[in-house]
């Protein structure tokens, strides 16, 4: 595959590598038993694991014979499914990419009724390269990875569930995800972690994929770097619990992430609900103009906060699980450098409070 | 802005603890304060009141790493939150973003941070009165460098940069009198790599559901 091209306007200086990449995408997205037994239909799943083209068209015209479509598909092969409780898939994406590009993206997808969603794969080869592969690099696929999966899972997600992504993200195709990477090795090893926080090449590359501010721990023989984006953890023998902890964290980050769209949503319904006032004011006033204009806005406000107070029951059950499956988990030295259930508490406070604001919108 | 040529040695040893980049990064703040306002007739608001926001600053960054002027930064794409809300891949140069810190630290330029209309944060940046008196110390030709960056190629006309943040943000820099697109600012979307990936499931998705 040597032949494999990039479009990069500029000269990479590639510092750190990583060895046989494992990329996680975690996001957190509305999903209940009701909303996965309507996925698994549309799946078809009880006919059986052949290949599903899928796509997020709507069907605008039931009474046509014929459609078309926009060339975007996925194909989805059921791996494994509890109708109410989970499904594991396995998507090929057939994305077009400009000529000299070629995208072999293959993952598996696992969607749970407690509202979380994780892409995953193995990365073999960037731009004809394999084994190690730089993070300057990595941070152009996970780029891609976060459209990608927009797309894809827009063609599985319901139209009640479309709503509320626009609601909370204005454009539901770009929202925040947490990101995390397992590699087996590093090409630069310091004998202490603060040495990668030298303030230069290793610092900025690391910053690049997990956001400025982020923390290298040492466990055990572990290296664990935290940021507010996801983490890196080079594990030479990456075991299930380890795994579990990892994608654990990101769930918890993903949910973190989640709550502070939907607060910064909240606090624009509370600004719109006292503009909305003011209009009522000038309507009862005699202001024809706001007397025409105040019905829309206040039927507009009252469906936008229902549909804030359901996500926020989806965000509170989907704590409650987590945070029930966290303190189950064994406790090991992984488990304490994510520490996972204190932030989740966090999260569980700041839902739990953002209630009594929708609740004063509502009056 | 002028070099002044009777500098003294202690300010010339001041100017030279800047990197060559770093002087760069420094002139185009002082230069966006005055473009963003008004072009070249920026004089009516005191320059002090003039702060540049980040997201401007780093697509001018980027546009000026594809056009070759930074010898040390280059770019990655970055996924950046929009006033808390969506979040938009852009190619921010993270050498670019620690300059900025570290000509901070160096009490070179100011920070401010201010809430938005829509409930995130906003920072932005001015050259404090030490940047300012560094200022006059930079080269000419790091001067004439970021200023041609500055003019349309063809007409020579000063370009113009318009950002618009909605759902479909917009960031360009353009000529208001060329058709001729060469400046075409690819901030917004991120180049593609080829790869190969294969799925990996997770071995321990029965003990998330179970």
């Amino acid at each position: 595959m040597s032949d494999l091209q990039s479009n990069v306007k500029d000269e990479l200086s590639e510092i750190l590598f990583v060895k046989n990449p494992k990329i996680f995408v975690i996001e957190w997205l509305p999903f209940d038993s009701n909303q996965l037994i309507e996925l698994n239909h549309k799946l078809d799943i009880e006919k059986g694991s052949r290949k599903t083209l899928l796509t997020g068209l709507i069907d605008q015209s039931p009474d046509s014979p014929t459609f078309q479509s926009t060339g975007k598909h996925t194909k989805v092969v059921v791996k494994d499914y509890n109708l109410d409780n989970y499904v594991n898939l396995e998507a090929i994406i057939d994305i077009p990419e400009q000529e000299g590009i070629v995208q072999i993206e293959e993952m598996a997808i696992f969607i749970s009724k407690a509202s979380f969603v994780v892409y995953s794969l193995n990365l073999k080869e960037i731009d004809g390269k394999n084994t190690f592969m730089s993070l300057d690099k990595l941070s152009r696929v996970v780029a891609d990875l976060s459209q990608d999966s927009s797309v894809l899972i827009d063609s599985l997600l319901t139209e009640f569930q479309r709503k509320f992504l626009k609601i909370i993200f204005g454009n539901p195709m770009h929202r925040p995800k947490t990101i995390c990477y397992v590699g087996e090795d590093i090409n630069i090893k310091h004998d202490n972690v603060n040495d990668y926080l030298d303030g230069e090449d290793c610092e900025i590359e690391l910053n690049q994929l997990l956001g400025e501010g982020h923390k290298p721990y040492k466990v055990n023989n572990d290296l664990i770097f935290k940021g507010t984006r996801g983490s890196i953890s080079i594990i030479e023998d990456f075991t299930e619990d380890k795994e579990f902890q990892i994608i654990l964290w990101g769930i918890q980050q993903a949910i973190r992430s989640f709550v502070d769209s939907f607060m910064s949503r909240i606090w624009e319904l509370y600004d719109q609900a006292n503009s909305t006032k003011d209009i009522v004011e000038e309507a009862v006033k005699g202001n024809t103009e706001a007397l025409n204009r105040v019905q829309e806005h206040i039927t507009i406000l009252t469906s936008t906060i229902s549909v804030v107070g359901q996500i926020q029951e989806f965000l509170t059950e989907s704590c409650i699980d987590v945070l029930s499956r966290c303190r189950k988990s064994d406790k090991t030295a992984l488990s304490e450098c994510f520490d996972v259930e204190k932030s989740l508490i966090t999260s569980q406070n700041r839902i739990a409070e953002s209630e009594k604001i929708i609740t004063g919108l509502l009056t | 802005m002028f070099i002044d040529e009777n500098s003294s040695d202690e300010n010339k040893s001041d100017i030279s603890i800047l990197t060559r980049d770093q002087q760069i990064l420094l002139y185009t703040i002082d230069y966006l304060t005055k473009w963003v306002r008004g072009g070249d007739h920026f004089l009516q608001i005191p320059e002090e009141r003039t702060w540049i926001k980040e997201l401007p600053l780093w697509a001018v960054i980027y546009y000026q790493i594809v056009k070759g002027t930074y010898e040390t930064y280059d770019y990655a794409p970055t996924s950046i939150q929009f006033f808390g809300r969506s979040s938009f891949t852009v190619n921010l140069s993270y050498e670019g973003v620690d300059d900025i810190e570290d000509l901070r630290e160096l009490e070179i330029i100011d920070k401010i941070r201010l809430s938005t209309s829509q409930h995130g944060f906003v920072t932005a940046y001015r050259i404090t009165d030490y940047g300012n008196k560094l200022l006059v110390l930079i080269p000419k030709d790091v001067k004439d460098e970021v200023h041609g960056l500055f003019y349309c190629e063809h007409c020579k006309t000063h370009l113009n940069f318009l950002m618009n943040i909605g759902d479909e943000p917009e960031i360009k820099i353009d000529c208001p009198e060329c058709d001729v697109s060469d400046f075409e600012l690819a901030f917004l979307e991120s180049e593609d790599v080829s790869y190969i990936s294969e799925p990996y499931f997770l071995r321990i998705s029965k003990k998330l559901v179970g």
